[in-house]
């Protein structure tokens, strides 16, 4: 995200305006850790500096690493809850954030977070991933059981057009949980979920794809046989990348392991990571399916009560 | 009139009918072996008959069942042995016709197939309306909710959803925690019909009516499969979509129960102090809610299964008769969740 010079001059002036040198540090120090104005521009520690230079610091540290959007964000936390019992009012910061909104975020409070705004476009990292940064991620494989038999069998538009329909009902379901695809290969793909109950949101995704391929291949595939998909969900660190090649983590590799290799046509396996994350209800519709020697794997398929 | 014909001998059964029949019905014969794949594909309107000649008991009870689940289907069986035990079972499982040995060339008539007509006319006439051109007195809506004026009668199909155990819930969970969690079903309840084109018409503490304007046959929705199954695939969501707001809604700790009854009927509409309407129709569905359909089932009468398309009409298996209606269960998911903590039997 670019800091222009009239968001510049606004973040130094709320700083200035608002907070003591030390309860800057404070702030930063919550994005930074041991984060010391002194030490980083070299400002004589035994004189006070005055608060415009040092907020003019702290912009240009927290841009040089990244993190202008990161310490925004906590200074809207620190205004609204306090810091040590004390109230920090910061009032240009709703100005600040009508600046950062202007350049395609938009400001979520469930998340507390920037996230990119609908008009912007979907990036994989939200606009907020860092490249090469680990995150906490889920992750979710998805592939088509048999699309050579399919390829083989039936005219090339055909299988297009169902493989088109089942594209455009995965991303619906991937973005409805603020999700992010981050790879396609025509008969799959992988999925990445950052926010909140991540694990959670990933496994409801898989579910609600295999419910709405089940009433696409019911009501509206054009083609003979079914397309049926096998999808897998886990969870792990990932190392953010923007280009799907350079994606490469031990959580992707396990993923698409347990997809192709120990998950049937129409189904779901969540790995033991994921199921302890899924909370009591949800829990109960997945059944145990033995492991892979590394843990316990739970499958979660459509089947029906019938009279 | 078209009729059908499942023989376990098809070439000598063609040799009973006329090739090119002066006067009389169209017959096909088809291997009764061709049933399972043929009989989905037959239109509506179509008699079948099954010729039980060399079928042992359990292939020609098969075979019946079959039949019997067709939705719309008219069946008869031709006997010409006369080895049918039970004739009237025969009937009791939705039979309209039986010939027995009497059965020759000249026997399926243009006289005795009115006769069968107007004999269904009488008992099972809904799907006599069905296939027929009917004559409405009362005015479906021609443009969904558009169309739909207050003070006017007007065809809809009705959804009943209402929670299971009701007394067992509120032991558990506390009225008020049990009040809090019917706005959130409420709620989700609201938020899948919409998309449907249903409305949330009552709701009374554990338990509503969802309403779906009918297309009328010649109006704007006429023909569109999206607009005249929308009520049966509305409930099909709603079944497929208890998984998501047992996870993320609902503030219980444990799964809901709920059961579900589709029909179609007429009332003067109205939108506000919707308890005050009487209608035969209003009755009908609640009955068919609180004492037919059993908890955790979803169950249609056949007029309301015959606006469904084809696919979903195979999702359903005839589970009894009602008020002389014939009633169909539509298949839901199962849910392992409620089946463990034993709040309905499984596996009916």
């Amino acid at each position: 995200m670019k800091v222009h010079t009239r968001l510049a001059g606004l973040f130094v002036q709320a700083l200035s305006q608002s907070l003591s040198v030390d309860m800057m540090t404070v702030v930063a120090r919550r994005v930074i850790r041991d984060y010391d104005v002194y030490e980083r521009s070299g400002f004589p520690a035994n004189i006070p500096m005055p608060r415009a230079d040092a907020a003019r610091h702290i912009l240009k540290d927290f841009c040089r690493e990244g993190l202008f959007l990161k310490l925004i964000e906590t200074l809207i936390e620190v205004q609204s809850e306090g810091v040590m019992g004390r109230e920090v009012p910061v009032p240009l910061l709703s100005r600040i954030v009508a600046e950062i909104e202007d350049q395609g975020y938009r400001y979520s409070r469930d998340k507390g977070l920037f996230v990119e705004a609908a008009v912007r476009g979907k990036t994989m990292g939200w606009g907020t991933l860092r490249e090469g940064r680990s995150y906490e991620l889920a992750l979710l494989r998805l592939d088509v059981a048999g699309n050579s038999i399919l390829v083989r069998r039936y005219p090339a538009e055909q299988v297009r057009a169902a493989f088109g329909s089942m594209k455009e009902i995965v991303r619906r379901q991937v973005e409805r949980r603020d999700g992010r695809i981050w790879s396609w290969e025509g008969d799959g793909g992988l999925a990445a979920f950052y926010f909140g109950d991540k694990a959670v949101q990933a496994t409801l995704c898989g579910v609600e794809i295999l419910h709405e391929m089940y009433l696409y291949n019911l009501l509206a595939c054009r083609l003979p046989e079914p397309v049926n998909v096998r999808l897998a969900v886990h969870a792990g660190p990932c190392k953010f990348s923007a280009s799907p090649r350079d994606a490469a983590s031990e959580t992707i590799r396990r993923v698409e392991l347990l997809e192709s290799m120990y998950t049937e046509p129409a189904s779901l396996t969540v790995s033991s990571v994921v199921y302890t994350d899924l909370g009591g209800k949800l829990s109960r519709s997945f059944a145990p399916v033995g492991g892979d020697g590394n843990s316990a794997l739970f499958r979660y398929a459509l089947r029906w009560d019938r009279a | 009139m078209k009729v059908v014909v499942f023989s376990k001998r098809p070439n000598s059964a063609r040799m009973r009918f006329p090739r090119r029949p002066r006067t009389g019905p169209e017959v096909t014969v088809y291997p009764v072996g061709q049933m399972r794949r043929v009989l989905p594909g037959l239109e509506p309107g179509l008699l079948v008959y099954l010729d039980v000649s060399g079928l042992g008991e359990l292939e020609r009870r098969r075979a019946v069942g079959m039949l019997q689940k067709g939705v719309g289907m008219l069946f008869g069986v031709i006997d010409p042995l006369g080895k049918e035990p039970d004739v009237a079972g025969l009937f009791h499982a939705g039979a309209v016709d039986y010939i027995g040995r009497e059965f020759r060339r000249t026997v399926l008539t243009p006289k005795r197939l009115d006769r069968v007509m107007g004999w269904v006319r009488s008992v099972r006439p809904s799907v006599v309306q069905a296939l027929e051109e009917p004559e409405q007195d009362t005015q479906p809506a021609p443009e969904g909710w558009a169309g739909v004026i207050p003070g006017r009668e007007h065809d809809f199909a009705f959804l009943f959803v209402e929670v299971d155990n009701v007394e067992a819930m509120k032991r558990r969970h506390g009225a008020e925690n049990l009040s809090h969690a019917m706005d959130t079903f409420r709620a989700f309840i609201e938020r899948i019909a919409t998309p449907h084109d249903g409305r949330l018409w009552t709701w009374a503490g554990f338990g509503g009516l969802v309403l779906f304007p009918i297309p009328s046959r010649g109006g704007p929705g006429a023909g569109d499969p999206a607009a005249a199954g929308s009520p049966v695939l509305c409930g099909l969501r709603i079944a497929l979509s208890r998984i998501f707001y047992d996870a993320e809604e609902s503030p219980l700790p444990s799964v809901l129960s709920f059961r579900m009854a589709l029909s179609t009927g007429s009332i003067v509409y109205r939108e506000s102090d919707t308890g005050a309407v009487i209608a035969e129709s209003l009755n009908s569905i609640f009955h068919l809610g609180q004492k037919f359909a059993r908890p955790g089932h979803f169950v249609l009468t056949e007029d309301v299964l015959e606006l469904a398309p084809q696919k979903l009409r195979g999702m359903c298996q005839l589970a009894g008769t009602f008020e002389g209606r014939r009633i169909h269960r539509l298949a839901t998911p199962r849910y392992p969740a409620l089946q463990k903590e034993g709040e309905w039997s499984s596996g009916d």
